[in-house]
């Protein structure tokens, strides 16, 4: 132990060392607004006033020929001369917002941001506060030094002067007749904070651009969803709220995350839950508009670090590290709470509330926070890949819907069927065993014209002259693109793992065919040739045939029973395929379109799609 | 229960099976029609006439109805084909109509068995080698798709609805005795499956639902 003994004694500053800390703060006057609201804020949560009875005033008064500009924040609470000698004085003392009370809801938090946006921002301000009938006004003077008024220090002064001193006439005129009412019997007071002549105040940074800027700062943005704040500038009234964000569309969240328990940078292992404080939660939310659109309120497009006391700390995306898919994030914005971060013994939180203390576990932290909002964004860019393509397959539909047109112009199921099936279809009922019954279906391919007895028929009255509908002729659909016309849904989404050509129970009966947009071969033909090539042509051409080759398929086993592999081959895969190719090669339109390298989605729609260059042949099939 | 008790749905199996000669050949109507009446003419005979001519409107609904449904039977174009369950069943059904089994043997044999029959073996193996299958084995059940449950039941979406019903009750009775008398341990994973694709398919059973 030393042999001297230092005998404690209060410390002395020079006035110099508030400059140093004051400009820490780097106001901007939105930033200076929004540490007045929270002062509000807590003047009202001390004396147990609910959200919605909070009302708060931003005036702003441009500069005129008699007086200098000003910015007031204004409460109905009012503060004792007590308060502001053993609370309001101080600097740096973090138990001054709380004053003895429990630190709940409390956002004051090292004491500093309203008296230094005071002294720093503006060439006086004061704070003229009324309570139990008493007038005090306290302030800095041009010298950057604090005091009362001594001519209105504890000054008994009626209600009514007291007003007509704050300038609040006009205010008294836009709050509820309950608090006016409470005003009058003395059961609170006021506190009209006064800046004059503020700072910067210049160029593009007006009155209106401060509230526009207070509105999306992330220090302001709680207590304007909670608490009636109002702006008032050149005497027009607006309520400030939070502006509610359109989520972007298949991200329309929130996205929440649980902070782990244990955070790990480098070797070290960063406990982030303990018994003290709760365990964090990152909630991350988009916007249907890029926030770089959206002026001002770019200032949300930004991760908010929230503890017990609001807001510790707001990082925009650039902040936070490197993000793969940079741009999406200018679509995300969030809000992290992570109470283990007020812990006195890490000291994360800084005197200005704008960016965590660097130390492992913030930036640890904010690591893992850079790691959610890059998964976001790559599920979001991946997305947006996937638009693309879709929309990119929305020219195709074009080509997919000439080929639906040629077929349907040449008739070519009809043919095939004729062709392949020969005469009359067999019908579809036995005869009855009550007599009469309903009639058996009669076949529409072919030249056939008896009406056979037919199959499916429980109580048919033996062969019926009613035509059954044959297969109707495919409808061929782009999945994922074109739209459902069934109108089940907007448009049939297929998975890779679907067929080629895929078909919902209720396509079936109306012949409706979906080519698979999504099976990785037509994706990798779209994506190594694009959607204009020739090759994509072709594939969806062979899709064509394949959905031809399957209805014959099936009118053959209705026919027959007993398929056998020697009658499939010859009849439909030989047969079929080859009088497509035929045709195709004979017709001219369609050998357009499957060889011509130069036809584009727009032109085919034009061109080709919906009047086929020419006829097709009057018999593509003989 | 005598062999003369077979109910008219068994005794049309029994002419089909043999006049197929036991296989799954096509069957014309009227061969089944005849077959059936020469078999049993007091059940298939023309009223008043019984010995001398057939009644054609006799087998038609049994076909159509419990036959198709049950999986027993396949049409199409006015023929008909027993399934291989169909054959296993009339198979039994002809040995109790010649007497070498009681009938109620034959007609709970396929409740009852106690090894798995050549028929619904083949269903089970035929179900392990699905993709529905794997992925329910690899723990990827969420990545099934209404054709896997398709392919799972041996038909397709274009599957007439008769045929459908038939061939979820083979599936249905193969798993239910695969997993009540084998020890495959795949048999007991695919009873587990079979419960999980119709309850999520279950629109699509529902769509396939037979009238009342």
């Amino acid at each position: 132990m030393s042999q001297f003994k230092i005998t404690e004694q209060p410390n002395a500053f020079h006035d110099h060392l508030l400059d140093i800390i004051g400009n820490e703060f780097k106001f901007d006057h939105a930033k200076g607004l929004a540490e007045w609201l929270k002062n509000s804020s807590d003047a009202y949560n001390r004396a147990d006033v609910n959200d919605e009875d909070q009302f708060v005033f931003v005036r702003l008064k441009p500069k005129s020929a008699v007086a200098p500009a000003r910015f007031e924040c204004i409460d109905f609470v009012g503060m004792t001369h007590d308060e502001i000698e053993n609370a309001f004085k101080t600097w740096g003392d973090p138990n001054a917002a709380a004053r003895g009370k429990s630190n709940k809801n409390i956002l004051g938090g090292h004491g500093n941001g309203g008296k230094f946006y005071m002294r720093q921002m503006f060439s006086e301000s004061r704070f003229i506060t009324y309570r139990a009938g008493l007038l005090n006004v306290f302030g800095f003077n041009a010298n950057k030094r604090y005091g009362f008024d001594r001519s209105h220090e504890k000054k008994k002064t009626s209600l009514e002067r007291a007003l007509e001193l704050a300038d609040l006439k006009d205010v008294m005129k836009l709050i509820p007749p309950i608090l006016k009412n409470r005003l009058e019997k003395g059961q609170t007071g006021f506190t009209v904070v006064t800046g004059e002549g503020p700072e910067k105040l210049r160029g593009r940074n007006t009155p209106r651009s401060i509230i526009q800027r207070l509105r999306v700062h992330p220090q302001a943005r709680r207590l304007l969803k909670s608490k009636q704040v109002f702006a008032i500038i050149d005497s027009k009234v607006t309520k400030l709220e939070v502006e509610n964000i359109l989520p972007k569309e298949g991200f329309e969240g929130p996205f929440e995350y649980e902070v782990p328990a244990v955070l790990t940078r480098g070797s070290h292992q960063l406990e982030m839950v303990n018994e003290k404080y709760s365990v964090g939660k990152l909630v991350l939310n988009t916007s249907a508009e890029p926030f770089t659109r959206l002026g001002d309120r770019s200032s949300l497009n930004c991760i908010d670090v929230r503890g017990e006391i609001g807001v510790i700390g707001s990082y925009r995306m650039h902040e936070l590290g490197h993000v793969k898919n940079f741009t999406e994030t200018e679509f995300i914005y969030g809000e992290c709470f992570c109470p283990i971060l007020e812990d006195p013994k890490d000291d994360c939180v800084r005197n200005d509330r704008e960016k965590l203390v660097e130390n492992d576990k913030s930036q640890a932290l904010l690591e893992w926070i850079c790691e959610k909002v890059t998964e976001l964004a790559d599920k979001m860019a991946a997305k947006s890949v996937e638009s693309q393509r879709v929309e990119e397959l929305r020219q195709s539909s074009v080509f997919n819907e000439f080929l639906n047109s040629w077929m349907r112009k040449s008739k070519f199921w009809e043919k095939i069927r004729g062709e392949i099936f020969g005469g009359p279809d067999a019908g579809g009922a036995f005869g009855g065993d009550g007599g009469g019954g309903e009639a058996g279906p009669k076949g529409d391919g072919g030249g056939g014209d008896g009406a056979k007895a037919g199959d499916e028929g429980k109580d048919g009255g033996g062969a019926g002259d009613k035509k059954k509908q044959g297969p109707k002729f495919p409808d061929v659909r782009l999945s994922d693109v074109d739209p459902d016309p069934l109108g089940l849904m907007d448009t049939v989404h297929c998975d890779p793992r679907h067929p080629l050509i895929y078909q919902r129970g209720e396509d079936v009966a109306q012949g409706i065919y979906w080519i698979n947009s999504q099976s990785p071969f037509a994706k990798k033909v779209l994506e190594t040739y694009g959607h204009e090539h020739t090759r994509w042509r072709e594939y969806m051409f062979q899709r064509h045939i394949d959905i031809l080759v399957k209805q014959s398929v099936y009118e053959m086993e209705r026919r027959e029973p007993q398929l056998s592999a020697a009658r499939i081959d010859n009849e439909v895969l030989d047969r079929v395929t080859r009088r497509i190719y035929e045709a195709a090669s004979e017709d001219t339109s369609l050998s357009s379109f499957l060889f011509n390298e130069n036809l584009s989605g727009a032109q085919s729609s034009g061109d080709v799609s919906a009047q086929p260059t020419e006829e097709p042949p009057a018999t593509p099939v003989s | 229960m005598a062999p003369m008790d077979l109910p008219r749905p068994e005794k049309i199996l029994v002419a089909m099976f043999q006049l197929s000669g036991g296989t799954n050949l096509p069957l014309e109507y009227e061969d089944i029609v005849v077959k059936s009446w020469q078999l049993f003419p007091d059940e298939f005979g023309l009223r008043k006439y019984v010995h001398q001519h057939p009644d054609s409107s006799d087998q038609h609904k049994p076909l159509y109805g419990p036959l198709k449904d049950k999986g027993y039977v396949l049409s199409g174009n006015k023929k008909f084909r027993l399934t291989e369950k169909g054959i296993g069943y009339a198979s039994e059904l002809e040995r109790a109509w010649k007497g070498l089994v009681p009938l109620s043997k034959a007609m709970g044999a396929k409740d009852k068995a106690d090894r798995l029959s050549r028929d619904k073996e083949a269903q089970l193996k035929r179900m392990c080698s699905t993709d529905a299958f794997k992925l329910y084995a690899e723990g990827q059940k969420e990545r099934i798709l209404d054709t896997d449950f398709y392919t799972y039941l041996g038909v397709t979406v274009r599957t007439e609805r008769h045929e459908f019903q038939g061939q979820l009750k083979t599936v249905s009775d193969a798993v239910r005795d695969g997993e009540r008398i084998s020890d495959d341990p795949k048999f007991k994973l695919i009873a587990e499956l079979h419960s999980f694709l119709l309850d999520r398919f279950k629109p699509i059973i529902e769509r396939n639902r037979l009238p009342k």
